[in-house]
C-alpha cells in the first residue's frame, strides 16, 4: 500500500493503518529498535509503542515522508528505553556509537543556545557535502545504529574501510560544527 | 546514562537523507581510489578507535585454551580500531587488492586458497594496489586461475608471491533463482556445512555440529526455481531459523553466515552481497528438521582465538605474554611465547605498537601448543595484536 493511503487510514481512524504500517515498515522499525536495545522483548515493545505514537500523531500531522516519520519515532522511543535500561549494559554496539559521536558535541554545556533541531539541520547540510557512500554509512551507523559489520556487508566494504570512513566523517563533522559557530 | 545530545541532533537530520540511506545502494561500485583523507606523512601508523574507554559491554567471551575456572569472568571489548600499515609493512595479499579482466573488475577477498582448489590458468594480468598513506598506486603482473566448481566470471584465484588469493567480481549481479546460483557455484562442493546454531550465533545460543550435509544440499539443489528476493531490509528477526557458520576457501569466506528460516527463506552473505531466496516452507522445514535430528550439541566457538596478558619480554623472534593478571590466582598465570614468524604480528613490534609492560590481546589462528609439548604454550600463528587496559574485571581495547 502507498504511504499516502496508509496516512489516509490514520486520518479515518481506521486501525488497519497500524497493520499496514507494520507490514510495510515493521521490519525496519524492529531493526532500529533491536540495534539499539539488543533485546527482542524490549524491541517488540518499542515497535508497538511506535505504532501507538504514530496513531497519536496522525492526525493532525500529515508527514511528507512517512517512512522517515515512523523511523524517527522508533528511534526516539528506543533511545529513551535504552536510557531506562542503562544499568543492565545490554547494548555494546550502540553505546560505542553514542560515545564515539558524543566527542563531536559532548552535551548541553556546549552551545546551549543552539537547539538540537538546529544542530540536526547543520548535520544535514554537512552530510550533503559528503560523498553518497560516506553520507549513507554515517546515517546507517548513527541514525539506524547498524553495526560496522552489517554496514560493511551491506555496501561490500571491508570493516576497516567503514571504520575509517566513520572516523574521518566524525572529525570533519566536528570541524564543520565549529566553523558554523557551534562552540565545542 | 543520558542520551548524548549529538545523538538527539542526528535524530533531526532531513527525511530525504534517511530515506536515501535505506535504499539499496549496493550496486555502486567499489572504488579502490578512496582516499583516507589527509594523513600526515610522518605518522605512518594510524590507530583508530573509540574516543573513550567503555565499561563491561562485551562482544566476545574470553575462553582460551580450556582453562576452566582459572580465569576470572572476563569479556574482551572489541572497539572500533583499525591500523593503516605503510606499504612495506603490508602483506602481499593486503598490498594488491584489485584486478581488471576484459573490463570486469575483481577485488581481493584477502583470503588464501589452496593450490588443490585452483584449476586452469586464465592468463597473466596486472594487479593493482594502493598505499593509502602516500596515496601511491602500485602495479604488478600476476597469473590468474579459475577455481574448481566455481565459474570464473564470479571468483578467480590470483597467484601472489607463490600463494593463491581469491578475488571476486565487484559487480552486483545476483542470480535470479537458486538454480542459477547452483549453476555458478557448486555449493555442495565449495561449502561444508558443519556448525550451526538456533537463531543467531551468540555465546548464549545453542550450538550444534552437523553429522553430514549432503541431504541439505540435495534439498536446496531441488529448489531450482526459488526466486531471488531483493529486499535489503530483510532480517531474520523473530523467525525461527538455523544459522550455519560457513568457511569456504574457494569463495574466500571465513566464518560467514547462512540462514534457513522455518517460514521459507534461505539467506547468506557468502557472496559479499546479501543473497536471499524464497525456497518455500516445505524445503525449509525439511532442512531444519534434518539438521536438528542429525547433529550433536557442542560449545560456542568464538570468531577468533585470543590470549590476553602483559608483555614481559620482546626479542627479535618472539614476545612473551603473561596472563596472570586475568587469573583468579595469579600463581596460575601462563607465559605464552608468541613467535614473530609472520609479518602480520612482527610489524606490531617493529612499529613499537606493542612494548614490554603493555597489556595486549593477541589474536591467533590454529592452536596453542599444549603444556606437555616441547614448545609448551607457544603460539606460532599470531595474526594481530591490540593493546588493552585491564581494570575492574574488564579488558578494554583503548584508543
Amino acid at each position: 500500500m502507498e504511504d499516502q493511503q496508509i496516512i489516509d487510514l490514520y486520518f479515518d481512524r481506521n486501525e488497519q493503518a497500524i497493520t499496514e504500517t507494520n507490514v510495510k515498515y515493521g521490519k525496519l522499525c524492529h531493526s532500529i529498535a533491536y540495534n539499539i536495545l539488543s533485546n527482542r522483548e524490549d524491541s517488540e515493545e518499542c515497535v508497538n509503542d511506535t505504532y501507538i505514537g504514530v496513531w497519536n500523531a496522525i492526525p493532525p500531522t500529515r508527514p511528507d515522508n512517512f517512512m522517515a516519520f515512523v523511523c524517527r519515532i522508533a528511534r526516539n522511543l528506543s533511545l529513551k528505553r535504552l536510557e531506562f535500561l542503562k544499568r543492565e549494559k545490554r547494548s555494546a554496539d550502540v553505546i560505542l556509537s553514542l560515545d564515539e559521536l558524543s566527542a563531536v558535541l559532548p552535551d548541553e554545556r556546549y552551545a546551549p543556545d543552539v537547539s538540537d533541531e538546529d544542530v540536526g539541520r547543520l548535520i544535514s547540510q554537512f552530510l550533503r557535502t559528503q560523498k553518497e557512500d560516506v553520507r549513507n554509512v554515517f546515517i546507517r551507523k548513527y541514525y539506524f545504529f547498524d553495526s560496522v559489520k552489517e554496514i560493511a556487508e551491506h555496501y561490500s566494504f571491508t570493516e576497516s574501510k567503514v571504520k575509517n570512513m566513520l572516523f574521518y566523517t566524525r572529525n570533519k563533522l566536528k570541524d564543520y560544527l565549529i566553523k558554523e559557530g557551534v562552540e565545542i | 546514562m543520558k542520551t548524548p545530545r549529538i545523538i538527539n541532533s542526528v535524530g533531526h537530520i532531513d527525511d530525504d537523507l534517511i530515506t536515501a540511506a535505506t535504499e539499496n545502494k549496493k550496486k555502486s561500485k567499489f572504488s579502490p581510489w578512496l582516499k583516507w583523507g589527509s594523513i600526515a606523512a610522518c605518522f605512518a601508523v594510524i590507530v583508530i578507535a573509540g574516543t573513550a574507554l567503555f565499561p563491561s559491554l562485551l562482544k566476545e567471551k574470553e575462553d582460551p585454551q580450556k582453562t576452566g575456572d582459572r580465569y576470572k569472568d572476563y569479556y574482551i571489548h572489541t572497539s572500533e580500531s583499525a591500523i593503516i600499515w605503510p606499504w612495506e609493512y603490508k602483506t602481499a595479499f593486503e598490498k594488491y587488492t584489485s584486478l581488471t579482466i576484459n573490463d570486469v573488475e575483481y577485488s581481493s577477498k584477502g583470503n588464501a586458497v589452496s593450490e588443490s582448489l585452483v584449476s586452469d590458468k586464465i592468463g597473466t594480468y596486472t594487479i593493482v594496489g594502493y598505499d593509502e598513506i602516500t596515496d601511491k598506486k602500485y602495479t604488478a603482473n600476476a597469473e590468474v586461475y579459475s577455481l574448481h566448481n566455481v565459474i570464473a566470471d564470479q571468483f578467480i584465484a590470483v597467484k601472489i608471491e607463490d600463494n593463491y588469493c581469491v578475488f571476486k567480481n565487484n559487480e552486483y549481479n545476483p542470480p535470479h533463482t537458486l538454480g542459477e546460483l547452483f549453476e555458478q557455484v557448486d555449493l555442495s562442493k565449495v561449502i561444508e556445512l558443519n556448525r550451526f546454531s538456533e537463531s543467531d550465533s551468540t555465546p548464549d545460543s545453542k550450538h550444534y555440529l552437523l553429522n553430514d550435509d549432503e541431504y541439505i544440499w540435495e534439498v536446496l539443489s531441488e529448489c531450482k526455481e526459488a526466486p531471488f528476493i531483493d529486499d535489503q531490509n530483510w532480517y531474520a528477526g523473530d523467525r525461527n531459523y538455523l544459522s550455519f557458520t560457513i568457511t569456504s576457501e574457494a569463495l574466500g569466506d571465513y566464518k560467514v553466515a547462512m540462514y534457513v528460516t522455518e517460514d521459507e527463506y534461505f539467506w547468506t552473505n557468502a557472496f559479499s552481497w546479501q543473497y536471499l531466496f524464497d525456497i518455500g516452507e516445505d524445503a525449509a522445514v525439511k532442512i531444519i528438521t534434518y539438521a536438528k535430528e542429525n547433529s550433536a550439541e557442542t560449545d560456542y566457538e568464538p570468531y577468533t582465538n585470543s590470549v590476553v596478558g602483559e608483555v614481559v619480554e620482546i626479542t627479535d623472534e618472539y614476545i612473551l605474554l603473561n596472563d596472570s593478571i586475568l587469573c583468579n590466582d595469579p600463581a596460575d598465570g601462563i607465559i605464552y611465547k608468541i613467535l614473530l614468524n609472520d609479518l602480520r604480528i612482527s610489524r606490531y613490534v617493529e612499529h613499537g605498537i606493542i612494548e614490554v609492560g603493555n597489556n595486549v590481546q593477541i589474536i591467533y589462528e590454529g592452536e596453542i601448543y599444549p603444556a606437555n609439548a616441547n614448545d609448551a604454550n607457544t603460539i606460532n600463528s599470531a595474526v594481530s595484536a591490540s593493546k588493552v587496559i585491564i581494570s575492574e574485571g574488564d579488558v578494554l581495547i583503548p584508543e
